[in-house]
């Protein structure tokens, strides 16, 4: 891998500095965020939060790589992750973000245990031999082990979502990204959800999530709220 | 004003361009290749038909010593006979450069007033004036001649004589002299005589007044005409009744037109399947929109008439290309295949119905692709047209299929994950699976065709020990020839055969068509054939008669242990058969011993051709040794009319039988190019499908290699299932091929000859096939950004 998407394990923090995000649409430009500037230091687990349409899962979406700023800055450690071409992109965020999908997005024709395996195979990451232990292993954490056998359309809704976390976990990212996890699970699932993120923020991942569960608040250190595509001041919450 | 239905049908088709022209190629690659078939066929059936009847070809063609006027107006007089015409053809050499080729000179009565058997003036002048040639035009790329050359001509006696060439004409009777590997003329009396030949003419040809397609009538005329050549002390040496208005070559048009009618109708139907699949897939990616469509108050109807308009459309364009290149290609084999049978096509148009019907089924393919799909998307709900779901849709994993590939193991994830893809369409892989596999069986049919006409030809030739057969202008006593031939340095060992053409004498006193006995040495070393049946002749035989297959074919009642009466230049003699055994699988041929040949023939001790065992030396090619071969018997008092090497009539057969296996390798290239077409459409649709999918693999690490790879394993996992069910498929398919190619060309089947290295080579062709048709949707799949992929809908 080259030096510049070193993933920066040990001191990765998140600052987007001036960030525009405009989408072309047949009315014309459609800004989805402005001039954003944010800073998330390692270890941190912090909810996004706001309306619908606010720019949420734009700025998930920017500090993961999957879609890049109009303008400004999105550095992840000692990437700019703004400058890096698609091609290396993958790879990047392979390293460096975990992601978690509302639709989990697991790959319907690989068993749970495979599809956490993937990203090891993508990344080359851990030794052959030991990638099926390590994904067991993952699933356990999360509490699905006994379904690793299993083909995804078999499993309910939570057992998905766990496994999506357990591949998002795969490649020892020091970040995780979570757009809505909860969003399509009944409360009591939603719960235990959050108290695994938190889990991993524990064990020293930064985790950044949209959510718009109240509960969330309850394990974050820290909630960004977004109103129009721009951060709401805290004292402006208030 | 376009209606806003119609405008939608045109964005459709611009936005999906990729699909647009895949259904397109689709049907234009089976509109082309089954009307090219269809346009050959009508255009040779006209020509052959009318070409060939325009000729006014013989009704028979009777042997005998000499013809004269007043013989033929006394035969043109029986009942039933239309006109009678005498001719001569006679064997010479004509050199071309520094070879010498055989000249088969035709030499009418009055050329001027030839009424059987026409030929067509194409250049110069007809008829021929005396010393004058004219060259029959199938002999042009033998011998490359001008009008107003002059040819070396030598019938064998003497030094060559300069004849020129007056004209070029076409005989669509004759097999096309480049296929035969001999330069056709048309003389006069006169000329003959300039070269020394018997000006006599001894071929009595004839047409029948009424019944001109009866073979019996035509038989029961010849019969007639013998006895009056007979009655007036003419011995009859053969008589020839061929199958009426059936050309010489039509077996072999036969042989190709069904083949490939059948492969192309198989390329139609297959390529149909393809538009079948191609627009299914178009109304799944259309669901949503017709739950919109409805929901603002379309009907069923409308939106049925809507996507059958669009599939009209698609038809429309693959029709626009491909009837005019079905003609072109229609026109360019016909002309090739005429060029086979000696026909000139040109001047004969496509008929307008056939040109109609293509039109109609290359409008009806699609329509009728369309109309089970359109229908049920016509029928969806609205709500159902509207819900979504991730890339999970709940229905993988359900079915047996699925489980069990989920228990596959041992290779890494992205390989699993190209395997299992390669399953999850299975309609259409099936599909695709099926156009691969049937174009491999057919490559692997005609590579095996290839394999067993070669093996059908070795088994006529490799028995043969002699590289080089001469045949003598007259006949010369065997210890003559045996003992010229010893004396050249460059013969190892000769013998001297004799032939005389024979028929079997049937109970009626009605003799079968002609055959061939070749008459060998006692101990003949020169051609052992195997007996199939019986034995091979042995020292002492005399009334031993070995058949080959071919004349056994023809004539069922010549099996071992049976005697039979042959009637050999008019005389009859008793004859035992003792064997069959496989030799020229054309040319019904009997052996025997020479002396009794000779004795049945009235020429004791006599021999007309030679079996030579040559030595080309280290500096010498075989050509210059047998030119050298010829120099020396023509210096030692011996008129060779012909010598010819071995390889050379073998490589003519070898030739004449492989344009049937060369043509049917063609028709598996275009099923294969459907089949091609069909794993492109499917990779790409399965990339277009898995959008999202590859947007998840992209944000989970994949990088453009991966993805790359993951589509291309998927699109050989496919070929190589293909190339699976090919191998077990091709063997019933290349026992029909060369069952139909055996029984139209020997009337019996051929013996199966598996082409070494056919399954392997298939197995390169598909991949190279099935990587080829990957490779842009691989290409598509490493273009799509995670950001567009997640937000695909």
């Amino acid at each position: 891998m080259s030096a510049a998407i070193d993933p920066g394990r040990t001191h990765t923090h998140i600052e987007l500095r001036k960030v525009d995000k405009i989408y072309d649409s047949g009315a014309g430009p459609c800004p989805a965020l402005r001039a954003v500037d944010l800073k998330i230091a390692p270890g941190e687990f912090v909810a996004v939060v706001g309306e619908s349409g606010s720019g949420k899962s734009t700025l998930l979406n920017l500090v993961a790589g999957i879609d890049r700023p109009t303008a400004g800055e999105v550095r992840v450690g000692d990437t700019a992750v703004h400058t890096l071409p698609e091609s290396q992109l993958s790879t990047w965020r392979g390293h460096t973000v975990g992601v978690v999908f509302q639709f989990f997005q697991l790959l319907p024709t690989l068993t749970a245990v495979e599809n956490v395996m993937l990203p090891m195979d993508f990344c080359g990451t851990w030794p052959g031999r030991e990638r099926s232990a390590r994904a067991r292993a993952l699933l356990e954490r999360t509490g699905v082990a006994d379904q690793a056998d299993k083909l995804p359309d078999t499993l309910s809704g939570g057992q998905r979502q766990r496994v999506a976390i357990a591949r998002a976990l795969a490649n020892d990212p020091p970040i995780i990204v979570a757009d809505e996890p909860t969003g399509n699970l009944d409360s009591r699932t939603s719960r235990a959800m959050f108290e695994l993120f938190a889990g991993l923020v524990h064990d020293g991942k930064t985790v950044v999530m949209v959510t718009h569960e109240q509960a969330a608040t309850r394990h974050v250190s820290r909630t960004v709220t977004l109103h129009d595509g721009e951060i709401v001041p805290a004292e402006a919450r208030l | 004003m376009m209606s806003t239905r119609w405008k939608k049908v045109a964005r459709e088709l611009r936005l999906h361009r990729g699909r647009t022209v895949l259904v397109i190629a689709a049907i234009a690659l089976g509109i082309t290749g089954a009307g090219s078939v269809l346009n050959t066929w009508s255009l040779l059936r006209r020509a052959t038909r009318e070409g060939y009847l325009a000729t006014n070809p013989p009704a028979a063609t009777l042997y005998t010593d000499s013809i004269d006027a007043a013989l033929l107006e006394r035969i043109g007089q029986l009942s039933g006979i239309e006109r009678a015409e005498a001719r001569r053809t006679v064997r010479g050499r004509v050199r071309i450069g520094d070879d010498w080729t055989t000249l088969v000179l035709f030499v009418p009565g009055d050329p001027g007033d030839l009424k059987i058997g026409r030929v067509t003036p194409e250049a110069g002048s007809w008829p021929p004036d005396s010393g004058e040639l004219v060259i029959e035009q199938s002999s042009l790329p033998l011998a490359p001649v001008a009008v107003g050359d002059e040819l070396p001509v030598t019938l064998g006696t003497g030094e060559p004589t300069p004849v020129r060439v007056s004209g070029i004409a076409r005989d669509p009777g004759l097999a096309p002299g480049w296929m035969e590997h001999v330069v056709y003329g048309y003389g006069t009396r006169a000329t003959l005589t300039a070269l020394g030949g018997s000006p006599h003419l001894d071929e009595l040809r004839i047409t029948a007044t009424a019944d001109r397609m009866d073979h019996a009538h035509a038989r029961r005329l010849a019969a007639a005409a013998r006895a009056v050549l007979e009655e007036e002390g003419h011995p009859v040496h053969e008589v020839s009744v061929p199958e009426p208005g059936r050309h010489i070559h039509a077996a072999q048009m036969d042989s190709l037109f069904y083949t490939q009618a059948a492969f192309g109708l198989l390329a139609l139907g297959l390529s149909g399947l393809l538009v079948f699949s191609l627009i299914t897939t178009i109304m799944a990616g259309q669901v949503r929109e017709i739950g919109m469509m409805k929901a603002v108050g379309a009907r069923p109807s409308q939106v049925a008439g809507l996507y059958l308009r669009l599939a009209l459309l698609l038809g429309l364009a693959a029709a626009l290309p491909s009837l005019p290149l079905a003609a072109i290609i229609g026109r360019a084999y016909a002309n090739f295949a005429a060029g086979l049978l000696n026909f000139d096509v040109t001047g004969y148009p496509i008929p307008l119905p056939l040109l109609s019907l293509q039109l109609g089924v290359a409008l009806l393919i699609p329509v009728a692709a369309a109309a089970g799909p359109v229908m049920r998307g016509s029928r969806i709900t609205v709500a159902r047209a509207i819900r979504d779901y991730g890339i999970e849709d709940g229905s993988h994993g359900r079915g047996v299929t699925d489980r069990l590939l989920a228990r596959l193991g041992g290779a890494t994830r992205p390989v699993l994950l190209s395997l299992r893809n390669a399953f999850r369409r299975r309609f259409r892989m099936a599909l695709t699976l099926l156009t691969l596999a049937v174009g491999g069986a057919v490559f692997l049919g005609a590579l095996n065709l290839r394999a067993s006409i070669r093996g059908v030809v070795a088994a006529a030739f490799d028995p043969l020990q002699y590289d080089l057969a001469v045949g003598f202008a007259e006949p010369y006593s065997v210890e003559e020839i045996e003992a010229g031939l010893e004396t050249i340095p460059e013969v190892l060992n000769a013998e001297a055969w004799t032939a005389a053409r024979a028929a079997s004498v049937g109970p009626d006193r009605i003799t079968s068509d002609p055959f061939t006995v070749i008459g060998l040495p006692p101990q003949s070393r020169l051609a052992p054939y195997a007996a199939l049946e019986g034995r091979w002749l042995q020292p002492g035989d005399s009334t031993a008669l070995v058949v080959n297959t071919r004349l056994r074919q023809l004539d069922p009642n010549l099996v071992v242990g049976r005697k039979v009466t042959l009637d050999v230049r008019g005389s009859r003699t008793e004859w035992t058969v003792v064997g069959v055994v496989k030799s020229s699988p054309m040319a019904p041929l009997a052996y025997a011993s020479r002396e009794r040949v000779n004795a049945a023939a009235g020429r004791p001790g006599l021999a007309g051709r030679a079996a030579v065992v040559t030595a080309p030396g280290p500096s010498a090619s075989p050509g210059d040794v047998q030119r050298r071969i010829e120099r020396t018997l023509q210096r030692a008092g011996f008129e060779v009319q012909v010598s010819q090497r071995i390889a050379t009539t073998r490589s003519a057969l070898e030739d004449h039988f492989l344009m049937v296996s060369g043509l049917l390798l063609a028709m598996a290239v275009l099923i294969v190019a459907v089949g091609g077409l069909g794993l492109a459409t499917t990779m790409s649709l399965a990339v277009m499908e898995r959008t999202r999918e590859i947007g998840v693999m992209r944000a989970i690490g994949a990088a453009n290699g991966a993805i790359y790879r993951i589509v291309l394993v998927e699109g050989l996992t496919i070929g190589l299932l293909s190339w699976a069910i090919a191998v077990p498929i091709s063997l019933p398919m290349s026992r029909l091929v060369t069952d139909a190619f055996g029984l139209i060309m020997f009337q019996a089947p051929l013996v199966l000859v598996p082409a070494p290295g056919a399954v392997v080579g298939w197995l390169a062709v598909v991949s190279i096939v099935a990587a080829i048709a990957t490779l842009y949707p691989a290409r598509t799949a490493t273009t799509i950004t995670t950001a567009d992929a997640l937000a695909y809908e």
